[in-house]
Parts: C-alpha cells; structure tokens; sequence
C-alpha cells in the first residue's frame, strides 16, 4: 500500500493506518466540505473517533486508554489529514491530559482518565497563551491566589481552541509573583478547569472567528474558583509540566501536516493527470510536475523527521530537537504543497467543490501554531548550534 | 456455537477503471497500486458472526482462509474486529484455484480446525465472483446450505436464516451444522475495530499451514484447475461518448435533456 | 451424453432469459445430436410447460403438492436424481436465486463443473466454453469446463431465443419423488407484489446512487421524475447499505441485471459493478456533478449537473411536453 514509511514499517503500523483509512473513507469530501461551511464541529467523526478509542491512544491501558506510544499517535493524526479531514477539532483529546499523566496524582488520574479515555469527558482545551504573551510564556499574567480550600483565578487568554466542544480545561496561571521567584520559569502552576462551572462563574468565553472552520475563543477569568484537588503537582511547577507536554504535541501536529502534505501533492498528481491542456495532460509539462515532485520530496524528508522524534520519545530518549525540527519541517512542507497544489488545479484551486482552498486555508495554520516557525529556529540557532541567544 | 467465517482477501475492487489493469498471459488483474482488501460480502459474513454471538454469547469464531501470504494482513484485521482464532492456508500454487479446488482446501481445514456448528462465507467474491464456493464446500462437507442470507438469528438451538429473492423474502430454519453464504445488507455493514484490538492483533497467534498438512491431493490443489480453467482474460472496449446536452443556460440544457428522455420513452 | 437439460422454476416464468436460455439448449442439441429436457418445477409450472414444449423435446413436469412451493434441498435432491438419469451432456439454467444457489451443487453431486452468469457461450473440442464479467464487470473471461455434465446457469437475455419445432414436445410428470432433507427448510415466504413490474423487466428505470444524499430526495425528487417517464426506481449498493431505500432496488454485479430501453443515472458514480447490472440497457443517461465521472463513459447523453437543480427542472420540461 501507498504509506509515507521509509524505514521498514512494522506491518501493525501498516494495519492501523488502513483502519484509520477505512473510518475516515465513510466521513468523505462533502462531509467536511458541509462542516467547512456551516462553521460546524464534526461532532459525527469525533464520536465515530471516540467510539472506535483512537482519541484514547496515549491513554495507558490502566486507565483503559489504548496505551499506544507517540508514533501510532501521530500515525492516526496524519492518515485522518491524509483522508481530507482535520484532525485539530479532536487532537488535543489525545494530548492534553498528558499533563495530568505525568504530573497528576494517582486520585486524580483515576478521576478523570478513565473518563477521558471513554470520550464521557472531553479535554479539549489547553489555556495557556494569553493577549501579551504567546512565546513569552513565562510573562503570563492570569493569577491564581490560593484562599482556603480553592484557588481564585483572573486574568486573560487568548486563542484557546475547542472551548465549546471541552468540558473541561486544562489552565497555566501564576501562583506565585514574578518577582518573588528566583527563576521567571518558576512560579506557574497547572489547572484542571471544570468549564460548564467556570462559564457560570466567572468565565467569559469570546470566540475569534478565523479564516478556517476552527473554534478558538479569547477567554476572560474572572474570579473563576478551582477547587484545591484540581491543582496538578505542586504549586509553582507548572511550567515544567507544560513543557514536556510539548514534544508529543509538537510530533503529533507535525504528523498532521505530514498527512496534509501527502494530501495536497495527491490531489495535484490526481488533477495533473486529468485535466487535458493542448491535448496533453497538464501533468507532462515539467513546469507543473517538478513543483509537485520537489514538494513530495520535502514531505517525506519531514516524515523522517517525525519517525525519529516519535520514536525517541517512545523509547525514552530526549527528543525535544528532533520534535520542533519534525513539526518546522512538516509545517513548511505541507504549506509548499498546498500552495503548489492550488497553482496545478488553476481556477479550480480556489474553488470549495475541489477541497484544495479548505485544507489551503487550515494547513496554513502550522506554521504559526503549537509555536512559531521563529521560535523553532531561535531554539536551533541557540541550543541547538550554540549561536548566541538573540533575545 | 463454533462459528467458522471463509474470508478471501483480494485487490481493492474500488480501483477505478482507467487503473485497472490485467495481465492477459498470466490471465490475472496486475495489482498495481491497488491496496488487498478482505472482500466486502465475507466482511459482511464475518459482521454477521459477531452480531450472532453479541446476542448468543458463549461462540467462538475463527477466521479461515486460503490466499497468497498477504491474506494474513486480512486475517489480522478480522481478529481485530474480535474473531477469536485465525488460520491461514498459505497458496503457493495456482493463484486462481477453481473454486472445487478452494472448496477441497477449506473443507479440509475446517475438518484439521475441529467441528465448526456454522460456516459462513460470503455469496462471491469481488475479483472472480464465481459464487460457487459455499455451495461446493457444502458438498464437501456433506451439509445443508443457504445461500444469499442477509439475517442469521439462533432460536433455541436452531438457526433462523432470512434471505431476499427477486420475489420477495424467505425464511428457512436450519439445524447446525450448515454452510450458509451472506450478502450485504444494512445491518451487516463490518464493524470499525477499535484501536486497541488493532495493535492486538498482531500479538494474536495465527496457524499457518500449506496444502501439504491438509492430507488432500496437493498437487491437484496447486494445479487448482480440473473443475475449470480460465482460458482468456480480455478488457472489452465497450465505452461510448457521452452526448453533453448544450445549450447557454440550465434551462435550455434540461429542455435538450427532456426531450431525449421522451424521444425515447415516446416510442415504447 | 449428448442430451440438453434445462431446469427452470416456476416462480420465473417463461420469461425473456428463459426463452434466450431455451434458444441456447436447442443450439447445443443440435450441436452434439441430442434431445432437449426441460425441467419445470413449482406451482404454476403446468402453464409454463405448454409455453415451452413447442421449443424442447420432453418437459418434465414437477408441480406436485410436494414440489409447489421451493426448497433448496428438496429440489436439488430431485434434479440430481433425474440428470443422474439422463446423463446429460450440459445442465443449464436462468440466472435468479433458486438457480445460482443449486447450480454448483448440482454439478458436484453429478462430478461435474459448473459456473455461472454466462454471456456467451461456445463449444471448443467438445468441451463448454462460457464468457462472463470478471472484476466487478472490468474485464471479461473465458471460462472451460473440465467435467461432464457441465453445468452453466446463464443470462438469458444475452442469448437469441429458441425456434418453435415442427412437433411440440412431449409433457411428462417427473417420476422420481425428491427426498426432503430436515437439515434445513423454508418455513415462512413472503411474495412481495409491490404492484410494480420486476426491475428486470423494466423499460425505462431511474436510479439513484450515492450522490442523491439520503432518502428523501428518492421520495421527493426521483420518485415523480420516475413517474412522469413511466420509469421504476432503482439504485446503487451504496444507496441501500446506507438503509435509504429497500434492498430490492438494488442494481449490479451483486444485484439485479436490468435490460431498460432506457437507464437515468441520477447521483451515481458508475462504479463498474453497478454497471455490470446494466451492461444489456439498450440507452442510458445520466444526471452527475463529475464530469469525470464513469458513467459518462457508458452513456448516450447526459448532464453535468447538481440534480437537486436538474431535476426539478427536467420534471417542470417534461409535464410541458407531455402536454
């Protein structure tokens, strides 16, 4: 079968991505084409996702999750952007209580995860950037004070995705003052956010409309409580706790715009070789071929980069470079092969019936977010090749 | 109950048909690009397996066939949906055996897998669709069998099996064993496997034999044709070109329509 | 060995296949000199024998109490007994349910080989060379039967009819009485007269597939677009798995074979199995948004377009002219 693998793929490898195929083949263009339009939730292919427990990949088996590892995770993530779907309205189910996996407390990982795992809870939402500070951060300025058995929160965030379809939330605030810690990474400290009571006390969800169908929202906390057994950890961890959760969400994004990539160039070898132009197929001039192969070519050298970031994180082994390199890689990847795929179908690239100006629109997305393309790069010029730090 | 479910595993048969391509020398379809899929009416028998022992309980239900080694990927897939045991007969001879040849073969391995109560298969197979082997394994296993069922149910020991003719619909009831071959229907769409039963899977045992093990007639086998034999393969040429109606606008190009649909219901 | 059966059932009638069925047993009698039988059983048989005897030599008559109603075992028990008999050189038979379901069966009781759906069929040294759609109808074969009796159940439609001999042959009560088998048996038939003329016999047929989108638009768009041109309505496999309209509409390889002086094509891909229920419609026409789509290589004339805008339209154009 056609698969993006270079290594030798373990034939369990090969299997998952037929199934996730085969689920994704009864939700088809139009499906997403009608979600697109109505700026709907694709509540019917989350459940179908949810029902059939890929949402509960990285969930252990303890907590009835599917316990599989990084790389099955970010597999079923690029064969679900691969089929034409998106796979943002559902990703972060998969990632976000990787905070209260490693962090929580046995008590708390029994309340919740089973429960996540199932798809009875959905933990959606991850508020972490607020309006002044997206890389920066430490700089954040929603405070949490403790008084007596809850925590009161207030403050802002912006960009917090899937708010609507999330019942709960997981929440970086400040514990302790900025100037009261000796380090400006110390001193935040993790939530877990019951939403349905947050919106009725205190919490204003404002959502941002955005060139894609993609629910995120500005968020206003307004002395918004949060029960003392919902802090994660110890108080004034927290941005530790963030940070390890990033790798897997960086992998796993970068699988989806791998699928995206192999998406788009599929789309444009499918038109290419169709559509017939001074009785030739369009797909025989060079000028349109050698942008399609170039652009192959840079999605499946990010591949490679998100099978060695998926795999070092499975095995235990640091991969924090390997995970921005495979989500910098794959962002510019998908996004070359999305503008190239629009330039091979010409007037039928901005048209909605073709899906290329959809997933033109949602793939543009990676390279601005889980972080920045700059942010990627600053970290390689410095901790990676030991350039000096620029900011 | 000891259900056995036959599957086949061939090419995608949704390729479409300016990829399709054949080899008329070897008198087989060149795969190509094509993926090998579990052919949709014994998916569709194996959904009906399960759904018997969602309601029975207490059944165990193996998967069986007979295929090139790849036909594993497709047994692995049916223990993923929740068949219980899987065996695969491996073909190293003829890759298009007869269907008395696939017959012999499988009767053999259902006799070498134990008594089975229920053996399903589906009605044909998207490939050669030669319809014949449920009924020959029947024959081979000297049982009852109903072919084309859409609903199997158990009623106190004994099978209620529905199925549609072109003059309505007909309800046998049977007493185990029997060989019955399914069609596809609404309520036997296969089941999505769930992600941990993927994974699963592959840690599962499967038997693998060849026709050596099976105490038949293996070089018959391998030869696989003194039932019948293919002795052409062809891609008939038979595409028209389709008359767009004209016209500048929709109304013009519906009129043009109408008038050739009646020009031609007009004159009967 | 050079005699001809036919089995026929009552239920199908002495219609169009089993007259181009007929027309193929009298050409292979004569090819090896023998004799024409033709086996009717079931209630209602006694009718079709007197159709048929002017084109065989010897019907058998099976329309006994115990024989009116279909069981499987019971006739495939009786046919066996009687072509044991006869030792005939080709067993065919029609392409309906009862046919298909015995045929193999019958030909592994009598040692011989069978195959079915056959477009053509030819005799090479003695032996019967059948032609059928192979891979969902994208390719076609050739198929030799190795063993004596062959035999074949047949699309009688693709075959010219049998011409009506000087003398009429000779109608015969079938001697052998069947032994039931209690393994397994038909307890409950239910004949569904929906008041419409079978798909099969259909002249003019709109189908839907899985373009049409749902249910609703079979009732509210298809179903009087289907009435203004006298048309039933048919539809893809698609469109019947997904529970929208009933099992019985369905047309293909897996479906039924429709032979329409006209086909409309509404919503549907033209996926080469649906098209193998088709391949004898005389004009097809089809309604699609793809212009790539494959049913526009295997029809007359068509429109791109959506048919929630093509239909109503065409229905408005063809209440006008049919004033």
């Amino acid at each position: 079968m056609e698969t993006s693998v270079q290594v030798v793929e373990a034939p369990v490898l090969t299997a998952l991505r037929s199934r996730v195929r085969e689920l994704c083949a009864k939700y088809p263009d139009e499906y997403w084409r009608k979600i697109d339009s109505q700026k709907g939730y694709p509540v019917d292919f989350v459940n179908a996702l949810t029902e059939s427990g890929y949402l509960a990949a990285m969930i252990p088996e303890k907590y009835d999750g599917a316990g599989l590892g990084l790389l099955e995770s970010s597999i079923i993530l690029e064969e679900i952007n691969r089929s034409g779907g998106n796979a943002t309205a559902a990703h972060a189910q998969m990632y976000t209580m990787g905070t209260l996996l490693r962090h929580g407390s046995e008590e708390q990982k029994m309340r919740f995860l089973p429960r996540i795992a199932s798809g009875e809870l959905r933990l959606q939402a991850f508020g972490v950037t607020e309006p002044d500070c997206g890389s920066d951060t430490t700089k954040l300025k929603t405070k949490a004070v403790r008084k007596g058995d809850k925590y009161v929160i207030n403050g802002q965030k912006v960009f917090i995705s899937r708010v609507q379809h999330s019942d709960w939330m997981i929440l970086l605030a400040r514990t302790t003052p900025i100037d009261q810690v000796k380090k400006r990474s110390e001193g935040l400290s993790v939530f877990m956010v019951d939403l349905h009571h947050a919106i009725a006390n205190g919490l204003t969800v404002r959502p941002i409309p955005t060139m894609m169908n993609h629910e995120t929202n500005e968020l206003f906390l307004q002395d918004v409580e949060v029960p003392v057994e919902n802090l994660i950890g110890e108080e004034g961890k927290g941005f530790k706790y963030i940070l390890d959760g990033m790798i897997a969400e960086r992998t796993m994004v970068a699988g989806e715009a791998i699928g995206d990539g192999y998406w788009f160039v599929n789309r444009a070898v499918k038109y290419a070789n169709e559509r017939v132009v001074f009785d030739r197929p369009i797909g025989k001039n060079q000028g349109i071929a050698f942008p399609i192969a170039q652009a192959y070519a840079h999605v499946r050298a990010a591949d490679l980069m998100r099978f060695d970031a998926a795999q070092k994180f499975d095995a235990g082994i640091p991969a924090g470079t390997e995970a921005n390199l495979a989500k910098h890689l794959a962002a510019e990847a998908s996004w070359e092969a999305a503008d190239v795929a629009m330039q091979t179908l010409g007037g039928y690239g901005v048209a909605e019936e073709y899906d290329v100006e959809r997933k033109f629109r949602e793939t543009r997305l990676f390279r601005i977010a889980p972080l920045s393309t700059n942010l990627i790069l600053s970290y390689i010029a410095e901790h990676v090749l030991g350039l000096p730090r620029s900011y | 109950m000891n259900i056995l479910v036959c599957m086949k595993q061939i090419i995608d048969p949704e390729v479409p048909v300016r990829d399709f391509r054949i080899d008329p020398v070897k008198r087989q379809a060149e795969r190509g690009s094509a993926n090998l899929v579990p052919n949709i009416f014994c998916e569709n028998a194996l959904e009906t397996a399960l759904k018997l022992r969602d309601l029975i309980g207490s059944s165990k239900i193996t998967v069986l066939s007979y295929g090139a080694a790849t036909a594993e990927e497709s047994l692995r897939k049916a223990l993923a949906m929740k068949a219980d045991a899987a065996a695969l007969v491996v073909n190293d001879g003829n890759p298009n055996p007869d269907p008395l040849t696939v017959a012999r073969v499988l009767a053999a391995a259902a006799q070498k897998l134990g008594g089975f109560d229920l053996i399903l298969l589906g009605r044909e197979a998207g490939d050669w669709g030669s319809g014949q082997t449920g009924g020959l394994l029947a024959e081979e296993l000297g049982l009852p069998c109903i072919a084309f069922a859409d609903n199997v149910a158990a009623v106190d020991g004994k099978l209620r099996v529905r199925r549609q003719t072109e003059w309505g619909w007909e309800l046998s009831e049977a007493v185990p064993p029997i060989v019955i071959t399914i069609t596809n229907c609404e309520a036997n769409v296969p089941r999505l496997p769930k992600v941990r039963d993927v994974m699963m899977s592959y840690r599962q045992p499967l038997t693998k034999w060849t026709v050596d093990d099976l105490g038949i007639d293996a070089a018959a086998a391998r030869a696989g044709d003194a039932y019948y034999e293919v002795t052409e393969l062809s891609i008939p040429q038979k595409e028209s070109v389709c008359d767009f109606v004209t016209g500048e606008t929709l109304d013009e190009q519906v009129e043009m329509l109408a008038r050739r649909l009646t020009a031609i219901t007009g004159a009967l | 060995m050079k005699d001809i059966v036919l089995c026929l059932f009552a239920t199908a009638g002495f219609d169009k296949a089993a007259q181009g069925l007929t027309g193929v047993a009298q050409r292979l009698a004569a090819e090896s000199g023998g004799q024409v039988y033709a086996i009717l059983l079931g209630s209602g048989a006694q009718a079709i024998a007197a159709e048929i005897a002017p084109f065989v030599q010897t019907v058998l008559l099976g329309d006994q109490a115990e024989l009116a109603e279909y069981q499987p075992e019971l006739c495939l028990d009786l046919l066996v007994q009687i072509c044991a008999k006869l030792q005939p050189r080709a067993i065919l038979l029609s392409s309906d349910t009862y046919s298909q379901e015995l045929a193999p069966r019958l030909a592994h009781r009598l040692a011989g080989s069978a195959v079915g759906d056959g477009i053509a069929l030819t005799v090479n040294d003695g032996a019967l060379r059948i032609t059928r759609q192979v891979y969902g109808g994208k390719a076609q074969a050739v198929i030799e039967l190795k063993r004596t009796p062959a035999v074949a159940w047949l699309r009688g439609n693709s075959f010219a009819p049998a011409t009506a001999a000087a003398v009429s042959g000779e109608i015969k009560p079938i001697a052998e009485t069947p032994k039931a088998d209690l393994r397994s048996r038909i307890v409950e038939r239910k004949r569904e007269d929906t008041g419409e003329l079978r798909l099969e016999d259909a002249r003019v047929i709109v189908a839907g597939g899985r373009g049409v989108g749902g249910p609703d638009p079979f009732k509210t768009e298809l179903r009087p677009l289907a009435d203004l041109l006298g048309a039933q309505l048919a539809a893809t496999r698609a469109a019947c798995d997904a529970g929208w309209v009933s099992a019985n509409w369905q047309v293909g390889q897996t479906g039924k074979h429709v032979a329409p002086d006209l086909y409309l094509a509404v919503g549907l891909s033209g996926a080469s199995q649906h098209l193998a229920g088709i391949s004898e419609a005389k004009n097809v026409a089809a309604i699609n948004t793809d212009p790539e789509a494959n049913i526009f290589k295997h029809c007359q004339f068509g429109i791109v377009g959506d048919f929630r805008k093509v239909v109503p339209l065409l229905r408005q154009k063809l209440e006008a002219l049919s004033k």
